[in-house]
């Protein structure tokens, strides 16, 4: 049935380094390969160009509010998914909210996300808006979602649970996926995959180092970009002398 | 897995006279009853019967779909017998309304003629969606309620994975909770928050008897200052027609 992340059991620390390493275009580009063509969310920005975030998600999902439900004794209350989530989202997690890609309230503001930040959270991924914008981008924590909103999160969302599959910015994500965000935004790994998009992608991305030389030397992009079986044995030569 | 929610928390037993109530009164006026309560979105958006005539009523059984993944969204998933679409399809009570959150893509039939079939066969009340419906000829030649944003030929794993079912749910841009009661018709569909039917079936049924007088008196060539809002003598005129018309 769904992918059963848990039994796959945690990414290795070398793993995630690896992939902090690589960009969310190479990965984009492994995952297509495996027939995964659209697993990089719409409309998801960092809210600082230097921001980079890898780590397993763990979701949050919001429903539109209800006027006579979502009221402040509601959301407010310890034990709403919301709470819940950022008190006991991993270190090192990436939470990743569930908006429905409605951009005129905030999913999250400033002092949830500063506790997030206290507690080691990785990051946080939203296809909503963001309020507190600049207190959130001096603190350094990583936001990626649609851009700064205003208006507070209990007037637009209703959290109803948390560590269930969920849709973000038009891509799937289960909990424990491998979450990339870079300054071109997010893409998401499906856990069983990630060993191996990291190996390849970091493969690829050292090859582009060679023929990025090899272009700024006034190579032509024929038999160079995609390598020939020339230019191949070529690289594997100048791997050795790197 | 941790749910909390306060919509229905625990769902409250409806006397089967209010569906029977709102099967008589239209979105029209429910959506007024609840807009007055505060809702700022008392119905879906977009969502429209398959057929003008189509009426459903009925408490929400819901479904959830999130965006597919090629490589899990496959045939043998699609014949599973745990996959959360035919659960559902084999388990909304009788009498409900099986709700589906598509997050409002309709580029493939989340249902087609199939799904539909044993639906009404198990005798589901009707089914409304913001996604599309497929095989819809068929659909409506069999007069099953079927509410959505258009009739769509691909089928649904192109876009949706379903999973999970009787969970809180978006659809419509409107919030729905299990248990909640759905009521839709010609213009749409409007979510009453469960506890709140009784008292808005009454209240929706009082306001169309007002306007059928209302509409007898301007069809008499009344003007609508004092009738429509109706003023405390119109009212006054309203309660010794209603007592004629007994």
């Amino acid at each position: 049935m769904d992918p059963d992340n848990k039994t796959l059991g945690p990414v290795a620390a070398e793993v995630i380094e690896k992939l902090r390493r690589i960009s969310v275009a190479t990965i984009s580009g492994q995952l297509a390969k495996h027939g995964l063509r659209r697993m990089f969310m719409t409309n998801v920005r960092p809210i600082r160009s230097d921001l980079k975030i890898v780590g397993p998600a763990f979701t949050l999902r919001y429903i539109p509010a209800r006027e006579d439900i979502t009221i402040p004794q509601y959301t407010s209350d310890p034990k709403t998914p919301q709470r819940k989530t950022v008190e006991i989202a991993p270190p090192g997690s990436v939470v990743v909210m569930d908006c429905r890609r409605e951009v005129w309230a905030a999913g999250l503001g400033g002092i949830l996300s500063r506790r997030m930040q206290r507690r080691g959270v990785e990051g946080v991924v939203l296809d909503g808006g963001l309020r507190d914008f600049s207190e959130v981008e001096s603190s350094g924590f990583p936001v990626f979602c649609c851009g700064p909103a205003a208006p507070p999160n209990n007037v637009l969302h209703h959290p109803v649970d948390f560590d269930v599959p969920i849709a973000c910015g038009a891509v799937p994500v289960f909990p424990g996926d491998i979450i990339c965000g870079d300054r071109e935004g997010v893409v998401v790994i499906p856990r069983y995959l990630v060993e191996e998009i990291a190996d390849a992608a970091l493969e690829q991305e050292e090859r582009e180092v060679f023929l990025l030389e090899k272009v700024d030397q006034g190579a032509s992009i024929v038999g160079v970009y995609p390598p020939s079986e020339e230019t191949l044995r070529e690289y594997e030569s100048w791997k050795q002398r790197h | 897995m941790t749910k909390f929610h306060t919509g229905n928390p625990e769902v409250v037993p409806l006397d089967p006279q209010v569906i029977e109530t709102l099967r008589g009164v239209s979105t029209a006026t429910i959506s007024t009853q609840l807009a007055r309560r505060g809702f700022a979105h008392p119905c879906m958006e977009g969502v429209r019967p398959l057929r003008p005539d189509m009426k459903v009523v009925g408490p929400a059984f819901t479904l959830r779909f999130i965006p597919n993944r090629p490589d899990i969204t496959t045939p043998q998933f699609g014949g599973h017998p745990e996959h959360p679409q035919r659960v559902a399809i084999e388990t909304c009570p009788e009498g409900a309304v099986l709700v589906v959150d598509a997050r409002g893509k309709a580029r493939s039939g989340v249902v087609g003629d199939i799904m539909c079939r044993r639906l009404q066969r198990r005798g589901v009340a009707g089914i409304v969606l913001d996604g599309g419906i497929r095989d819809t000829r068929d659909v409506v030649a069999t007069d099953f309620p079927a509410f959505c944003l258009g009739a769509v030929a691909p089928p649904n794993p192109i876009e949706h994975h379903p999973v999970d079912m009787n969970v809180p749910i978006a659809c419509g841009d409107t919030s729905v909770f299990p248990g909640d009661i759905i009521v839709g018709d010609y213009e749409g569909v409007c979510v009453i928050p469960r506890y709140w039917a009784a008292e808005i079936a009454e209240e929706a049924r009082h306001k169309e008897d007002v306007e059928a007088f209302i509409l007898d008196k301007v069809d008499r060539g009344s003007s609508l200052i004092g009738v429509y809002p109706p003023n405390e003598a119109t009212l006054a005129e309203y309660e010794e027609w209603k007592k004629g018309r007994r």
